[in-house]
């Protein structure tokens, strides 16, 4: 009972969230300077009409307000005010699948690494190793997205790319600099992309990891006569992973976001390639369509995420009850 | 305000990595204000001449980029737009948290309810969307990308003086303060906020690095501050676009290590700090 209440509280948050987002946009569009039609060239007034009598630009703004919604529910998003016959939605169904692939990727390979990074210290208890993840966290924490994805497609996409070559005498780059294709393409960018949530997880990991350690009844089970390796494994391990998911959400905002800035470096044609080059174009409908879109992914991936937390620790529907 | 500046100098002054990063920060803000006054050049003249100088030649300690300017003076001139945005969002943000979760907590009731939903509304909406379709409305400058950032983030600063605030109304020195007959603002500014300023501040320092490290974002998009003016995401964005980084490494290198090093010593900081005054509680 607790947890049906738990998860219809999430849609409502999630529907309410879309309808304000959905809102704003709407507002946004209106307010901003020109209409779709109002171009550079000349038009002739009556064609002018005939063009907003056709879209219904000259209705009352509450009827075009409900047309926007109604045409949002329908997943039409409008269509692009620079190329010619170019849905939104027809660039979303071209795009999305890409950034869709480039964030599974790094969302395997953060999970793993950052899995990794947190366990491996605590494995081996060992005092250099421990300093050596914190570094390499911290690191990863903080530097920019952009940061790391130029630095690894210098190093590895330019250099060690060129060095192999020379060294192995294949006639293409290993590591192809810009571009999506097979997976040679992908290695880099995906590597770039996860850096970021990577360090989050391993961060939260080892403090958790560290946390759990001092319980009593690690002592205990050490007293029973288990190894280091088992007690980090089957107590520690199984407590620190659990918080991990109510970091989730942000991780996914973060690897979303982030893909923005590496299919930029790395000319990989997703959302965020096309979401920022309709931005420095002002086509404001695709701007207004994507950042719909976006929205919509980001806090559907959070109430996902929410709602497995809740499954998986029970903890949470109770809190939230109140 | 003197016992938390005490407590804050004890604390980093046990923390070794710290210090070092306090020290470089305050070096570098200053750096940042004095050196694009008192240099001979700026940060925005064309020098055809002089295109691509590598750095240490022709009085151009880190060279100069595509259009023969400074880049010495630019990445100063970068750093210190970069810091001033951060610190300014960090502030408005901490103004509109703070003030927002007040009222929140000292209403209560439905008028919380309602204000912590749209909060938790605000805080799913991911930034980057948000600030891109404010700057849309409102153009590309210095302004608005502040504007648009303060606008993010300030969902935490308003959680926890909500939090704080529910907790600490309820104490009995509060409740003697309303029975005296003092209004709710005044309980608002006399009692409560004094007893929230440790996380706070820790929420100060924490959004300036995630305020740097939007705005460099954005502008390394090319969709934040637009070129002459230039913040050190501009300065790499500009470099990326424009120039080979084989043969022209460090125009865009330089900044980069800039953006890099100053990120980790704030959010090293951030930590620090954090650890310093939640030993309070």
């Amino acid at each position: 009972m607790e947890f049906i209440r738990f998860i219809v509280k999430r849609i409502i948050f999630f529907l309410i969230t879309m309808f304000l987002a959905a809102t704003f946009t709407f507002v946004l569009i209106k307010s901003l300077p020109g209409g779709p039609f109002g171009s550079d060239k000349m038009i002739h007034p009556q064609i002018m009409e005939n063009l907003n009598e056709k879209y219904g630009l000259n209705e009352p703004l509450h009827r075009q307000y409900i047309m926007y919604m109604q045409n949002l529910l329908k997943g039409d998003l409008g269509i692009s005010m620079i190329y010619k016959n170019r849905s939104v939605s027809s660039i979303i169904k071209r795009a999305f699948p890409v950034s869709l692939d480039l964030g599974i990727r790094a969302v395997a390979l953060a999970v793993s690494a950052g899995l990794l990074m947190g366990l491996l210290p605590a494995l081996h208890n060992n005092k250099v190793m421990d300093y050596l993840v914190l570094a390499v966290t911290m690191l990863a924490i903080s530097m920019p997205g952009f940061v790391m994805g130029m630095l690894l497609q210098y190093l590895v996409s330019f250099r060690l790319s060129e060095a192999l070559q020379s060294i192995t005498g294949i006639g293409y780059s290993i590591f192809p600099i810009t571009g999506w294709g097979s997976f040679r393409y992908t290695v880099v960018p995906s590597i770039a992309l996860a850096i970021g949530a990577m360090g989050m997880m391993a961060k939260m990991l080892r403090a958790g990891i560290k946390d759990t350690l001092n319980q009593n009844y690690i002592i205990m089970s050490r007293a029973k006569g288990m190894t280091h390796m088992e007690v980090v494994i089957r107590h520690a391990l199984k407590n620190a992973v659990l918080p991990l998911l109510s970091i989730s959400g942000p991780l996914i905002t973060s690897i979303i976001m982030g893909s923005f800035v590496i299919e930029n470096i790395f000319s990989i044609p997703g959302l965020g390639q096309y979401f920022v080059s309709s931005v420095q174009d002002k086509d404001y409908t695709m701007v207004v369509g994507l950042s719909v879109f976006t929205v919509f992914l980001v806090v559907l991936a959070n109430t996902l995420t929410d709602i497995i937390y809740a499954v998986v620790d029970p903890r949470v529907r109770i809190v939230s009850r109140k | 305000m003197l016992y938390f500046i005490k407590k804050v100098a004890l604390g980093l002054s046990k923390d070794r990595a710290a210090l070092v990063c306090a020290i470089f920060i305050t070096v570098v803000v200053l750096a940042a204000i004095v050196i694009p006054v008192v240099s001979h050049y700026d940060y925005y003249s064309h020098d055809a001449d002089s295109k691509f100088l590598p750095p240490f030649t022709g009085g151009h300690w880190f060279g100069t980029d595509e259009f023969g300017r400074d880049l010495f003076v630019r990445v100063w001139h970068g750093v210190r737009i970069s810091f001033a945005i951060g610190v300014l969002v960090a502030f408005i943000q901490m103004l509109i948290g703070t003030l927002y979760g007040g009222v929140a907590g000292i209403f209560g009731g439905l008028v919380d309810e309602v204000m912590m939903r749209f909060a938790d509304v605000m805080y799913s909406v991911p930034n980057l969307v948000v600030v891109v379709l404010i700057t849309l409305l409102m153009g590309n400058n210095e302004l608005s990308v502040i504007f648009a950032l303060s606008l993010t983030d300030w969902t935490t600063a308003a959680r926890v003086v909500r939090g704080q605030t529910l907790v600490l109304k309820e104490m009995e020195f509060v409740q003697a303060a309303k029975v005296l007959g003092a209004k709710r603002p005044q309980i608002m500014l006399k009692h409560i906020l004094p007893n929230c300023s440790g996380p706070i501040l820790v929420n100060l320092m924490i959004n300036i690095p995630s305020a740097i490290f939007a705005e460099s974002t954005l502008s390394f998009l090319g969709i934040g501050i637009k070129p002459p003016a230039a913040s050190l995401g501009t300065l790499v964005n500009e470099g990326f676009k424009y120039v080979n980084i084989n043969y022209y490494s460090w125009v865009i290198f330089i900044p980069l290590l800039f953006i890099a090093l100053i990120m980790i010593s704030l959010n090293i900081l951030g930590d620090a700090l954090q650890k310093v005054l939640d030993s309070k509680s």
